[in-house]
Order: C-alpha cells, then sequence, then structure tokens
C-alpha cells in the first residue's frame, strides 16, 4: 500500500465530568489510506464520534488531553496552531453530519451556502463560476432543476434532498478527506438505499479518501474496504472490510457480527444480544476493556491491557487469547 | 377462528386537509403480533395511535373486542384504556423527569382507582420479569440506562395487565448488542401475560423477529397486508420489494441487489392522481397514473392495492 493520507498514532482524548476524567479514546492507532473507504464502527460510548472530532479538531472545551499524533504530510495535525487547524476545515477536510436541518444555515439560501463554501480553496473564483460549479455537483448528487433549487433555502427540502446537499457541499469543497458521521441515520430505509448508492458512486469517481462513522454493519460492508472497530474508546480489530467480517478475530466484533438479524429468522426466534454494559469510562478496569462482557474471558486478561496485534498483513485485533 | 381483538374499518385520520390515515382497514387477532411499517409520514404512528384512543378518526370504525370505541361510555370507555396500553418510542422523554420510577409505575394503579398496597406485589414481579432491579424504583428516569428506560416503559405499559400493547419503535436508537434482549423480551411477555401486540417500526428486521403478519403503510393508505413470512419472501406491491430490498444488511460478499427507488416521497399535501406510489413506482403506467387502485384481496390471503401486483 502507498504511504496513507493520514497515520493517526496513540490519540487519547479525555474529558472532565461532574463525575471525573472519562477516557474517551485511549491510544488509538489507525491508518486512512489514500482513496480509501475507511469504516468505524462503535455503540454508543465508543469513542467514535470523538474521534471525527478529534481531526477537524472540534472539540469541546472541557478537554482534559489531547495526547498522540495525526500525521498529514508528514506534519503533526496536533502540534499546529488553531487558525492553521481551521484552514484545513473546508479546504483538506470536509464533513458530513447526521442531522443536514442543524448543519446548514436555515437563513441563507443553499446556493448561497453552496458559493460561500468554495471560497477557502478558490478565493479568486468569480461567483458565477462558483455557482455553475454548484449547479453541476447538485445535478450529480441527483437534485433535479438545479437552478432553480439554488435560490431556495433548507427548509424547502426533504430529508432526503438535504443530505443530498450536505454531500454535494462536501464534495464541492475537493478536500482530500470525507468525514461522514451517521449520513442516513436520520433517514427512511429507501431513501438511505439512495444515499449509500450515491456515496458509493461519487466515491469510485471521485477517488478522495472517506472516513464513514456509522454503527450499522450493513451500511459499512456495503460502503466501505476497511474496517476499524471501536469499543469503550479503544481500537479493539481493523482489517480489510469483507476479510474482517467474514473472519473476525476478537470476541467483540464476532459477538457484534452475531447481534445481526439473519434473512432467515422468523416469528419468535430468539435473537443475539452481548450481556453486560459497556464500562464506564471514568473509572476504567483495569485490563482488557472488553473483558466484563467476553465469553472468552480468563484471569489474565483482567491483568494487562492487550496490544493491538498483528495477524497477517492487514489485520489486527487487541486480544490475548488469538 | 377467534374473534378479532381490533378491527379498524375504513378509518380516516385527517388534520386539515392532509389525511394522515386514509380508509384503512386492519383487524387483529388476540395473541397474534401485527408488524406495522412504513416510512416517516406514513401515517403509521397515527394509525397506532387510533387504537389507544390518543385520536379519533373523522370517518369509519375501530372497535375494541366488538365494540366500536365511538360508542363507549364512561366505565366501558375506562376498561378499555386499562386493556389497550402503548410502549412509546422514546422511553426518557415519555416518562416524567420528576417522578421516580416507582412513582411512575404506580400511577397507572392510582388512576384506574387500584388499591395499591394489593396491586404492589405484582409490580415487583413485573420489575423482576423484564430484567430491573428494585433498587431503580429510587431512581429518575434519566438516571438509568438506554436499555433500562425501555424495561421501565414495557413495565409501566403492563402494570394494568392490557390485552393489547402498541408499541411505537420499541428498538429505535438501541444498540444492536442490546436491542436483541429487548426483543426477546417482548416476545416472552407476550407468551407469559397472552398480550396482542401492534408494533410499529421502520426496521424491518426487527418487525420480521417478532410479527405474524405484516402491514404496509405509504401515505396513509395500507398497500399491503398479510402473513409475514410470505410478504418478506414474495412482496407483492412494489413498494414493499423496495423497502426489503432497501434494508441494509450485513453482506461482506455484496451479493445484495439493489432496486433502488427513484424520487423522492411526494408531500402528502399534493397527492399525485392514481396510484400514491406512482411517481417513484418502476412500473407505474398511464392508467396507474390515473386511476387509484383498490384494495385486492389476493389468492393467498392478502391485500394490496396494487393494479400490478408482483405475484
Amino acid at each position: 500500500m502507498s504511504e496513507p493520507l493520514l497515520k493517526i498514532r496513540d490519540l487519547s482524548v479525555h474529558f472532565r465530568t461532574s463525575h471525573g476524567i472519562a477516557q474517551v479514546l485511549r491510544n488509538v492507532s489507525l491508518d486512512l489510506g489514500r482513496g480509501r473507504a475507511v469504516g468505524v464502527v462503535g455503540e454508543s460510548g465508543s469513542g467514535k464520534s470523538t474521534l471525527a472530532a478529534s481531526l477537524l479538531r472540534l472539540l469541546p472545551a472541557n478537554l482534559a488531553l489531547l495526547d498522540g499524533t495525526i500525521e498529514l504530510d508528514g506534519r503533526n495535525l496536533l502540534d499546529l496552531p488553531a487558525a492553521e487547524t481551521m484552514a484545513l476545515r473546508g479546504t483538506r477536510f470536509a464533513m458530513i453530519f447526521q442531522d443536514p436541518m442543524t448543519a446548514l444555515n436555515p437563513v441563507f439560501t443553499i446556493g448561497n451556502q453552496l458559493v460561500e463554501l468554495q471560497r477557502a480553496k478558490r478565493p479568486t473564483a468569480s461567483k458565477a463560476e462558483l455557482r455553475e460549479r454548484a449547479v453541476q455537483m447538485l445535478a450529480r448528487v441527483g437534485i433535479a432543476d438545479p437552478i432553480r433549487r439554488l435560490e431556495q433555502y433548507p427548509h424547502e427540502f426533504s430529508g432526503g434532498m438535504r443530505q443530498r446537499v450536505m454531500i454535494a457541499a462536501a464534495l464541492l469543497t475537493d478536500a482530500d478527506l470525507l468525514i461522514a458521521d451517521e449520513p442516513t441515520t436520520a433517514l427512511d430505509p429507501t431513501i438511505e438505499a439512495q444515499i449509500v448508492a450515491l456515496m458509493r458512486t461519487l466515491h469510485d469517481e471521485i477517488g478522495g479518501t472517506l472516513l464513514l462513522i456509522s454503527h450499522s454493519l450493513g451500511l459499512i460492508s456495503q460502503l466501505c474496504d476497511d474496517v476499524v472497530v471501536l469499543y469503550a474508546g479503544t481500537v479493539v480489530e481493523t482489517g480489510p472490510m469483507a476479510e474482517l467480517f467474514r473472519n473476525p478475530l476478537h470476541p467483540y466484533t464476532r459477538a457484534l457480527i452475531a447481534c445481526e438479524i439473519a434473512d432467515d429468522v422468523t416469528r419468535g426466534d430468539k435473537l443475539a444480544s452481548i450481556p453486560g454494559e459497556v464500562p464506564d469510562v471514568t473509572r476504567l478496569p483495569p485490563g482488557c476493556i472488553f473483558a466484563n462482557r467476553c465469553p472468552d474471558v480468563v484471569p489474565a486478561c483482567r491483568e494487562a491491557v492487550p496490544e493491538l496485534r498483528a495477524f497477517g498483513p492487514d489485520r489486527r485485533a487487541a486480544c490475548s487469547r488469538i | 377462528m377467534q374473534p378479532d381483538l381490533v378491527q379498524i374499518q375504513d378509518a380516516t385520520v385527517a388534520f386539515g386537509r392532509v389525511k394522515a390515515v386514509d380508509a384503512a382497514s386492519l383487524a387483529i387477532q388476540p395473541g397474534e403480533t401485527v408488524g406495522l411499517i412504513g416510512e416517516s409520514g406514513s401515517g403509521k404512528s397515527t394509525l397506532a395511535r387510533l387504537l389507544v384512543d390518543l385520536v379519533r378518526p373523522s370517518a369509519g370504525q375501530v372497535r375494541f373486542d366488538g365494540r366500536d370505541l365511538a360508542t363507549l361510555d364512561g366505565p366501558a370507555r375506562r376498561a378499555y384504556r386499562r386493556d389497550a396500553q402503548m410502549i412509546f418510542q422514546d422511553p426518557v422523554a415519555s416518562l416524567s423527569p420528576r417522578m421516580t420510577i416507582g412513582r411512575l409505575l404506580a400511577e397507572p394503579l392510582q388512576i384506574h382507582g387500584l388499591d395499591r398496597a394489593q396491586a404492589w406485589p405484582g409490580v415487583l414481579e413485573l420489575l423482576r420479569r423484564v430484567g430491573l432491579p428494585e433498587t431503580v424504583l429510587g431512581k429518575y428516569p434519566h438516571q438509568v440506562s438506554g436499555g433500562q428506560a425501555r424495561r421501565v416503559g414495557i413495565a409501566r405499559a403492563l402494570v394494568l395487565r392490557p390485552r393489547l400493547v402498541v408499541a411505537d419503535e420499541p428498538t429505535a436508537g438501541l444498540d444492536v448488542s442490546v436491542q436483541g434482549d429487548l426483543v426477546n423480551l417482548m416476545t416472552e411477555l407476550q407468551r407469559d401475560f397472552g398480550l396482542t401486540y401492534l408494533l410499529v417500526s421502520h426496521n424491518l428486521n426487527v418487525v420480521r423477529a417478532m410479527a405474524d403478519r405484516f402491514a404496509v403503510m405509504y401515505l396513509g393508505q395500507l398497500i399491503e397486508v398479510g402473513p409475514a413470512q410470505t410478504i418478506f419472501t414474495a412482496p407483492a406491491h412494489p413498494y414493499t420489494q423496495a423497502l426489503i430490498a432497501a434494508t441494509p444488511r450485513l453482506d461482506p460478499d455484496r451479493t445484495q441487489s439493489h432496486t433502488l427507488l427513484a424520487g423522492e416521497i411526494p408531500n402528502p399535501n399534493d397527492l399525485p392522481p392514481g396510484c400514491r406510489f406512482q411517481t417513484r413506482c418502476p412500473l407505474a403506467d398511464a392508467h396507474c397514473r390515473a386511476v387509484e387502485p383498490p384494495e385486492t384481496l389476493l389468492g393467498d390471503g392478502r391485500t394490496v392495492r396494487c393494479h400490478k401486483p408482483l405475484v
């Protein structure tokens, strides 16, 4: 594989809360390969949204620790001054948010917003030129009559349309890395399927790097080349999508896959679940973070945090029992 | 065959010019689970609310145990309100933040004038059955986990020992690792308490694990109703087919076929002429665009509203 676009090493992010210090991410290391679609799977409390927020440096004020490195073009982003990290947003990094209604400004027309967000990268371009790019991008994401639509406000679009506008906005920045945080959860299934197909086509055509954050294994399997499994703030497994889902190594990944409702399930069939609860990250247990829910746990698991070890060229898992 | 517990007959619920439910008919047998599926704005929550008397039909009837709800007098209506309970989508939002879980569970008894001391052992038993420790009784809804709050919502719905439970998106927003537990619990409770369920969801996988029959809604109309297994393996309405195909599944080999729908759901204020699905239907022709399809009974017992059913 060529040099990855982004190298994250030992990223730790802690927050101050009323219950103590929440160690939301701990020693996260991963590579985002150029042109790859990387899926981050995680349930609530896994730290998946904090990971996205760390890349964009959109961390809340109760940040207690930000440690490790995020390397882009040989520079550690965490060492850059605030103004420089801000300059990366909308030029190198773009984000598709979960809820397009709150991400789009309700008092400006779509056209106005789609033109302005291109300014950072094209400061000298004429307004007419930027409008023309916006029209073309709206047409590409499947919005009919884009010239008229540019004059409309976000509330005049349906939920599926707004999500398309968000995707168009993110693509208009020509960013190297597109981060999508649960981009389809607010959408109905038939509209979600349209958006997923659209994202896949555009990713194939444009060839940027996509970081897709989702709790849906189905969505990740349809869109991603590589998968990162996060559990309670730490990477438990990474690997190429098909390999990881066909042959999961970590007990958490295996348990999560078993929770998927198979096609042959019918009424009254007992469904799988993972007993127990996600540990409180303000009071971390010693040893493996999954030990209290793991079916394969042995006493040694509760003593030391397992390292993320390599299993073959592209696979890694953090379990001492594999 | 037993008499139906619930019969909705040509029920319409109009909000201004919009008919959220438009001449819908659906019967539910005692002990059965009907899964009501549809996208947001299809009217599924309004139809569900008809069954618990939270909305009333502007035309048509809702019958419970053979009696038209519109004709129930005071005591009969109270009795019916005990018999039909609802589990709300967001348990934390639907439970008062100022009451402890103990008080929340006692409140239905009080409203219905039941003796608390006499009923309380049953409440504690119910608490145990839904898998909650007695220590939650002194806590407030926001102090328990999302999965526990759902269980409180279920226990509260069952305190009065209802016959019909309407569950609106009971697993929405839950992590997959706990979703299975909740579905299993609801299945067990149905068996133990002889419950009849109307399950409202847009998650087809969860509905499939629970329902005997599916009822599919689109823009206020029931467009396909029949046995769950039959509909899931061979949908008759093109919309049902698209909905099944669109349900994301874990598919590392990427073998899932994608019959994608084009277009968006029409505005309910401005319905197209003819079939309501014609703007997105791959099979629509001139007839579909002009004439609204009637509800048709197919040979296998299901009803479908389509000029060109797939089976």
